[in-house]
């Protein structure tokens, strides 16, 4: 059974136990509804903490992460099951590079999620940028073409580096609304979600601090600068997202090769054709026969010349 | 006096006490070498905290700082005197946007340093950012083709954010140490320095904080997590810059502009002239004489028909030389028979060379007006009217000889006499009209010529009129050699203007056969 080939999640035992509690309380949850596997992908731009969010989830070093290097060109799928469960977690590239969407790294991306079922998207993000641009827009239009639309109702955009001072003058509540505002909104715009359909495509943030020196409370839990452990908050999120009802994406060969580029429109053909034919090609015939009866020719001569008929 | 209007540096009394003092010994430093005056230009990708470094220089809030909205539109210059030194600073919008470098606002930040002076750039990005890509390059590539590769020594590398806990696994030198290099690669490679010139003169690197929560040492001054007291650093960086022994870098109109684009590979032009001539004119040149000595015409004959088979507009310039050619066939025969064996080497010089020359002498107003930028005026107008009229008076004359040569061989196909001379149309108030039209083209150029300045071209056309009276010397002498045809020329001669169209005038000297 493929279940034998996962291996055992003995890293949960490597987070603290209230940590751990939680964690496998959620886990039930899911088995309650169940859902026995679940299945994340790690999207973003380069250099964001992708990686490292994904070791943070795990509670190992599963993916290699380097502050200087980009990351590998590959994804890398991370399975661990614990109880029956199945946790299957992808780590991508960075879609940037150099100042455009890497389509051959979302070519890569597409063709090694065929045939998975995609339950759960995190978008990742640096909480401490201070700009959003033109470049966010086009790494979430390239996610939402790849994806479609409805992968934004199982998101959740992760903000790292969250253990940071803000700027002076803001204090660190107003900071973080902010930032997420901007970057909902582009997420909005690149995905083209209407004001309407707000609602059902909230989009839950989530903070992290993936570093060593992140703080830590009494029970030694990761804890950010508002006191909230945060490993736990975010399964729990991703928990909820995984239960609100919208249906998972399934990658399958239609939507990694996209609409068929013949197909488009198809359905004009006999209509462009009819158009011609009444609009243009009559009115020519009209005038040239029109043309032909004017000039003085033998009824004999017509027959032979054989425009007698209709055939152009 | 300019100084009145400048802003005493009130802010550097915000500074602690240890500060201070080092900032006006540097101040000092300075003036001791005679710098009254020093110009900072801060530059990067927008949000690294360019205006935040402004503020912490001058040491009060005189830009505008907004973590999440972009920077203003324009740069802004903040002047501070003190002791009878001046400050400027010069903070600028980010270089990127979206993705691109914003070549619009790289414009605007040009020109608003046009006549100034940058004495040291700052050059500013994040220590905490992890990846150094294509953007980071081409904002560099940007900064360099504006000013000059030369900015570059006068260049300090300014990393904000510098109060941050590294990344796990590195410590704090070892992360700053593989930022710098990165980023002084990414800039070399940018900006093209090489290897050899960026060893004699290494681009500083400054660590800066520039937020309120940067840590203090005992006597309150703003310490970096190793110690250092950034801001006299950072001074102390850019005094060293500015006495470093380069050039400061002048933003003038000409450095603005860019090079001339019509400057560019002007000495290709004649080389490629004399490539075309040797390689393709040649050939095809050679060519149609074969062809000419296989058809079985009568010199005659060809002279007259000209030739023209050819598009007027395409290589008017080349029927005129086929005309040569074939006129000068039997010459070349006669010369040929001269030198005999030699003829190969000697034609290059006495027909081909000069015929380059030729080329070269008349199309001397084209290479004048495309070295000189100067807007269209009045006498181009005329140039072109000129030069339209001498094509089409041409193309009529050539058309009305073609005329009469095919009626002269359809007279002697059905046995009726030909006509001696051709004295209809243009040919009724020129003997040679064809070159007149011609010349009119050829003078026309020299206008356009003369009227940007290179009057001196005049002189290929000269040559071409002096060559085309040696041409219709030999012609007229030709036909004066018919025996059918000497007399009604001859008659000809003596009503009709040789060249410049005129009415016909009464023959001098003729016989009144009739009275």
């Amino acid at each position: 059974m493929a279940a034998q080939l996962v291996r055992e999640w003995t890293s949960i035992q490597q987070f603290p136990c209230a940590t751990q509690t939680k964690l496998l309380e959620l886990v039930g949850k899911l088995k309650q509804e169940n859902v026995n596997t679940l299945t994340i992908l790690v999207m973003g731009k380069g250099g964001v903490g992708k990686s490292s969010t994904v070791n943070s989830i795990i509670g190992e070093r599963v993916v290699a992460v380097s502050a200087f290097q980009s990351e590998g060109q590959r994804p890398v799928m991370v399975s661990r099951s614990r109880a029956g469960f199945t946790l299957n977690i992808i780590d991508t590239p960075g879609l940037i590079e150099g100042g455009y969407v890497n389509d051959q790294a979302l070519q890569i991306i597409k063709r090694f999620l065929l045939n998975k079922t995609i339950d759960v998207l995190l978008y990742v993000d640096r909480l401490d940028a201070y700009r959003v641009d033109n470049l966010d827009r086009q790494v979430i239009k390239a996610i939402t073409d790849s994806f479609g639309k409805g992968i934004w109702q199982r998101s959740l955009v992760v903000l790292t580096h969250a253990q940071l001072s803000p700027p002076d003058g803001l204090n660190y509540d107003d900071f973080f609304s902010r930032r997420s505002d901007a970057l909902l909104k582009v997420i909005r715009m690149g995905a083209r979600i209407k004001k309407s359909e707000l609602k059902d495509f909230a989009i839950p943030v989530v903070l992290v601090e993936n570093s060593g020196r992140c703080n830590t409370n009494d029970s030694a839990e990761k804890i950010l600068p508002n006191g909230t452990s945060w490993i736990p908050s975010l399964v729990e999120t991703i928990t909820n997202v995984a239960s609100n009802g919208s249906k998972s994406i399934l990658v399958d060969k239609k939507l990694i090769d996209g609409p068929n580029p013949n197909e488009r429109h198809k359905l004009l053909i006999p209509v462009i054709l009819a158009l011609q034919y009444l609009f243009v090609v009559k009115p020519i015939q009209r005038t040239i026969k029109a043309d032909i009866s004017r000039e003085m020719k033998s009824l004999w001569e017509l027959r032979d010349m054989g425009l007698s008929g209709n055939r152009f | 006096m300019a100084s009145q209007l400048i802003r005493e540096w009130t802010g550097i009394q915000q500074f602690p006490g240890a500060t201070q003092t080092k900032l006006l010994e540097l101040l000092g430093k300075l003036k001791q070498e005679n710098v009254n005056t020093l110009t900072i230009l801060v530059m990067g990708k927008g949000g690294v905290g360019k205006s935040s470094t402004v503020n912490s220089l001058i040491g009060e809030r005189v830009v505008a700082v907004s973590a999440f909205q972009s920077e203003g539109q324009r740069p802004v210059m903040v002047s501070r005197s003190r002791a009878g030194f001046t400050l400027n600073i010069i903070d600028t919008p980010g270089l990127i946007e979206g993705g691109y470098v914003n070549d619009q606002a790289l414009e605007i930040i040009k020109r608003f340093l046009l006549n100034k002076t940058i004495d040291v750039l700052l050059y500013v990005d994040r220590l905490d950012a992890y990846r150094v890509d294509n953007l980071d390059r081409q904002v560099i590539r940007a900064i360099t083709d504006s000013f000059g590769k030369e900015i570059w020594r006068r260049g300090v590398v300014v990393l904000t954010h510098a109060q941050l806990s590294p990344p796990d696994g590195i410590n704090y030198d070892n992360f700053f140490s593989r930022r710098s290099d990165a980023l002084v690669k990414v800039i070399r490679l940018g900006a093209r320095i090489r290897k050899q010139e960026f060893q004699d003169s290494a681009l500083p690197i400054v660590l800066v904080e520039n937020s309120g929560r940067c840590n203090t040492n005992e006597s309150g001054e703003k310490v970096l997590p190793n110690g250092t007291t950034w801001i006299s650093n950072l001074f102390g960086t850019i005094t060293n810059v500015v006495s470093n022994g380069s050039k400061a870098i002048f933003v003038d109109k000409k450095l603005i502009e860019g090079p001339n684009p019509n400057e560019k590979y002007k000495l290709f032009i004649p080389l490629i002239l004399a490539f075309q001539y040797l390689f393709v004119v040649k050939r095809i040149e050679r060519a149609i004489k074969v062809d000419i000595s296989k058809a079985n015409k009568p010199l005659w004959e060809l002279r007259d028909m000209g030739l023209l088979k050819g598009k007027l507009t395409y290589s008017y310039f080349r029927r005129e030389k086929w005309e040569w050619g074939a006129r000068e066939d039997w010459r070349f025969d006669d010369m040929r028979k001269q030198y005999g064996k030699h003829w190969w080497w000697v034609s290059f010089f006495a027909v081909y060379a000069s015929q380059q020359i030729f080329l070269m002498g008349i199309t001397l107003p084209v290479y004048a007006v495309h070295s000189v930028e100067k807007p269209w005026n009045i006498y181009d107008s005329v140039a072109t009217t000129i030069c339209m009229f001498g094509i089409i008076f041409a193309y009529f004359a050539d058309t009305q000889l073609h005329e009469f040569v095919s009626s002269n061989e359809k007279r002697k196909e059905l046995g009726v006499p030909k006509l001696l001379t051709l004295e209809k149309g243009l040919w009724r108030y020129s003997r040679h009209p064809n070159y007149v039209g011609e010349q009119l083209w050829w003078w026309g150029l020299v206008m356009y010529g003369w009227n940007v300045g290179y009057g001196w071209t005049f002189i290929g056309s000269l040559v071409n009129s002096l060559c085309l009276a040696y041409v219709t010397i030999l012609v007229e002498q030709r036909i004066l050699k018919q025996a059918d045809r000497v007399e009604a020329y001859n008659l000809y001669q003596k009503t009709t203007s040789v060249w410049i169209p005129w009415f016909k005038f009464s023959p001098r000297g003729a016989k009144d056969k009739n009275s």
